[in-house]
């Protein structure tokens, strides 16, 4: 489910997806060969469900572009001792929620696959069916790029009086 | 890792478990001696803690039940049960079929005697269908004369047609009505 609402927003449409994935793995169980956890197979359907409604929605030209986080040299710079204490509160946990929201699809499928769904590298490629160096650098610049972007805004919410 | 710091990766990997024993252990106890990637990777650390601790999606509560609704449409039978249920369905079929074109003789819009001589009840363009399919029936009902008594060419027109219209039936039935079924695949 996480999965889903991370990928496609909307939760309602989300649960909708899940549903549709439940349903077509259970009339595809059949082509399930066991070459890989039955959860992984699962993801696999349920990304492919996910991508679909998504390109479904999106004109081919307004296709996010590949988002590349800025020089991650920036975000070690000035690391404040308390940034290491915010990064626990609400408020921080709910910035993360926002920014991996913003995040282009591929990083943002890599990083809960690894985060939320505990999928080995391995794993990924098999849902996401791309190559491995693929996944491992979607998952480097997805936390980079999240990164960044959380630490700016916990910065500007510093700075502002 | 370069001269000075690791890199950024070589951090995360730390993390991850990633990286091989060797570089584990070189990577560990630059971090543990270097205060600037010791930060680093502290930074790194309550990230990823920040971001598995992030909260899960949780289905509604009517999440089960609106699948298994949906799941009800398409369970499998067991395969003793499939074959009954084909055969009542396709004997479902064969009486509209009988009934239609019993209606049709009743009503005057078949004629046995029409069928009997082959012509009229099926469009030119099928004749050479239609001369098939009738001779077929023909056939058949020959057949069925030693095993039950069929003497009028009503019974045979009523053959004839009750087989042609099921053949129709089982054709929309096979293109048109189990589509929506497998588009939702």
């Amino acid at each position: 489910m996480t999965l889903a609402v991370r990928l496609v927003g909307a939760r309602d449409e989300a649960e909708e997806l899940v549903q549709d994935s439940f349903l077509r793995a259970f009339r595809s169980l059949d082509t399930f060969r066991g070459d890989a956890r039955f959860s992984t197979w699962f993801y696999r359907i349920l990304y492919n469900v996910c991508m679909t409604r998504i390109q479904r929605r999106r004109p081919l030209s307004t296709q996010e572009p590949a988002a590349d986080p800025a020089n991650g040299a920036r975000e070690w710079a000035d690391t404040e001792p308390d940034i290491l204490e915010r990064l626990e509160s609400e408020e921080v946990r709910q910035m993360l929620m926002e920014e991996m929201l913003r995040l282009p699809e591929a990083f943002r499928a890599a990083l809960t696959l690894f985060y939320v769904q505990d999928l080995r590298y391995d794993e990924i490629t098999l849902v996401l069916q791309i190559p491995l160096g693929t996944v491992k650098t979607n998952l480097s610049r997805g936390r980079a790029l999240l990164r960044e972007r959380v630490l700016e805004r916990m910065k500007d919410e510093v700075h502002t009086p | 890792m370069n001269e000075l710091h690791c890199t950024p990766d070589e951090l995360q990997n730390l993390i991850d478990g990633g990286l091989p024993p060797a570089g584990t252990g070189s990577a560990a106890a630059h971090v543990r001696e270097c205060p600037a990637c010791r930060s680093r990777y502290e930074l790194l650390l309550r990230f990823d803690r920040a971001v598995r601790s992030l909260p899960l999606a949780v289905a509604g509560a009517g999440f089960t039940d609106a699948v298994m609704s949906r799941l009800d449409l398409s369970l499998p039978a067991p395969r003793g049960f499939r074959f009954v249920a084909w055969m009542a369905y396709q004997a479902g079929l064969f009486v509209v079929a009988a009934v239609m074109v019993g209606v049709f003789m009743v009503t005057g819009l078949i004629q046995p005697e029409q069928v009997q001589a082959e012509k009229g009840l099926l469009p030119e363009a099928l004749g050479s269908f239609a001369t098939l399919l009738d001779a077929g029936a023909g056939a058949v009902a020959g057949w069925m004369k030693g095993l039950i008594p069929v003497p009028s060419a009503g019974s045979q027109a009523m053959f004839a047609g009750t087989a042609i219209v099921l053949l129709i039936l089982l054709l929309i039935d096979r293109n048109f009505a189990r589509k929506p079924l497998q588009r939702t695949r």
